[in-house]
């Protein structure tokens, strides 16, 4: 038997109501099991007042929403612009997501995937389904965190000054003769300039090894660049920016290990933030990202 | 010091926005119609969170789900 009939043999007919020209939008992707055990998707999605549903794939079953095509287009009326609209639906996509996460194991899809018909929803799954399934193992049992960390820039450069290195030039420099200790000083810039460095990464990489210690995998976030004048300042530098794949079992842990951080990290002039839990968003795919990776 | 942010908070929405966009399984190109352009939706958040009133424009945005939305999201401990 092909996959598609195979995938046909599965898919249900639409129920009343719909038509089977009906675009098709999906949030995600479930296991056959999650519409076993009588999981039940929200009662409306990306469209106001269309719910959403499970439509079965073979071993998988889409989470979807089904409706005409023009459902899906933003409203022609001056009060809503464009853009709250399409921010409005990205926020609903999300909810349905975290709403599945909480009650089964989900694979996101990104935003904005509306198929033509079922038909594309057969094809999909012939070209796509054994993508889904490894995305479903890959974060079964989990939930993903996010994780941002600032240093004050500030407070990391007195305790980049207050190295034995950089004493060591600050005493040299006292004892100089004018021309010597304009050499001097250069040297002292670039020496803070590395400790400031060292004091940096070594904060980065403590709090990144803890965290990816206790998760199953870990994750550097892209750099989030339209976005990215918001996330830091001169005072104010983000020097670990990740996503950590934590077990189900192990949150208390994360939690723990975070709370710890509270309690030490100001000392050293430092901000961690903890998001969370996701849907798995940063580890739904299978051929790139993912690596249990350093920070960057 | 640790925190954890809701969405309601300017950075967990950067987050949140950042990985509904930009991640997830992407869907084999031709079978899918664009529904937004996500641009568009960057370009409108950036100026969202630029805004002092962003904690008022948020609220405004309409939930999809009264009343249990919030159930499976970050909450602010703040």
């Amino acid at each position: 038997m092909s996959a598609a009939a195979h995938n046909a043999a599965f898919v249900s007919s639409p129920p009343e109501g719909h038509d089977a020209t009906d675009a098709v939008y999906v949030y995600g992707v479930v296991g056959r099991d999650a519409m076993a055990a009588g999981v039940a998707p929200p009662t409306e999605g990306i469209v106001p007042g269309v719910p959403v549903e499970l439509l079965p794939a073979g071993d998988l079953a889409v989470v979807a929403s089904r409706a005409p095509q023009t459902a899906f287009a933003p409203p022609e009326t001056p009060e809503t612009s464009t853009q709250d609209w399409a921010t409005g639906r990205a926020l609903a996509h999300h909810h349905v997501l975290a709403a599945m996460a909480s009650l089964c194991t989900v694979a996101p899809v990104k935003f904005g995937a509306l198929c033509r018909n079922m038909d594309d929803i057969l094809a999909l799954f012939e070209r796509q389904g054994s993508e889904f399934a490894r995305v479903l193992d890959r974060v079964a049992g989990a939930q993903e965190w996010g994780v941002k960390l600032f240093a004050d820039m500030d407070a990391s450069r007195t305790m980049a000054e207050n190295t034995l290195a950089v004493a060591t030039l600050k005493a040299e420099m006292t004892a100089a003769s004018p021309g010597k200790a304009y050499f001097l000083r250069k040297k002292l810039d670039d020496a803070i300039s590395e400790e400031l460095r060292e004091v940096l990464s070594r904060l980065s990489e403590n709090i990144h090894g803890q965290l990816a210690a206790l998760s199953k995998e870990a994750t550097p976030n892209p750099a989030q660049q339209q976005l990215g004048a918001q996330l830091g300042s001169k005072s104010r530098l983000l020097i670990l920016d990740a996503s950590y794949l934590v077990a189900v079992n192990r949150t208390v842990e994360l939690q723990q290990t975070v709370a710890h951080f509270a309690e030490t990290l100001p000392a050293q002039g430092a901000d961690l933030i903890l998001t969370g839990p996701w849907p798995p968003y940063s580890f739904a795919s299978v051929d790139t990202g993912g690596a249990s990776d350093g920070p960057h | 010091m640790g925190r954890i942010e809701s969405p309601h908070c300017e950075l967990a929405l950067s987050e949140l926005l950042d990985r509904i966009l930009n991640r997830g399984v992407v869907i084999v190109g031709d079978l899918t119609i664009s529904i937004a352009d996500v641009d568009l939706i960057y370009v409108g958040l950036k100026v969202l969170l630029s805004s002092v009133e962003t904690a008022e424009q948020l609220r405004s945005v309409p939930k999809p789900h009264k009343g249990e939305a919030d159930h499976a999201l970050p909450v602010c401990d703040h």
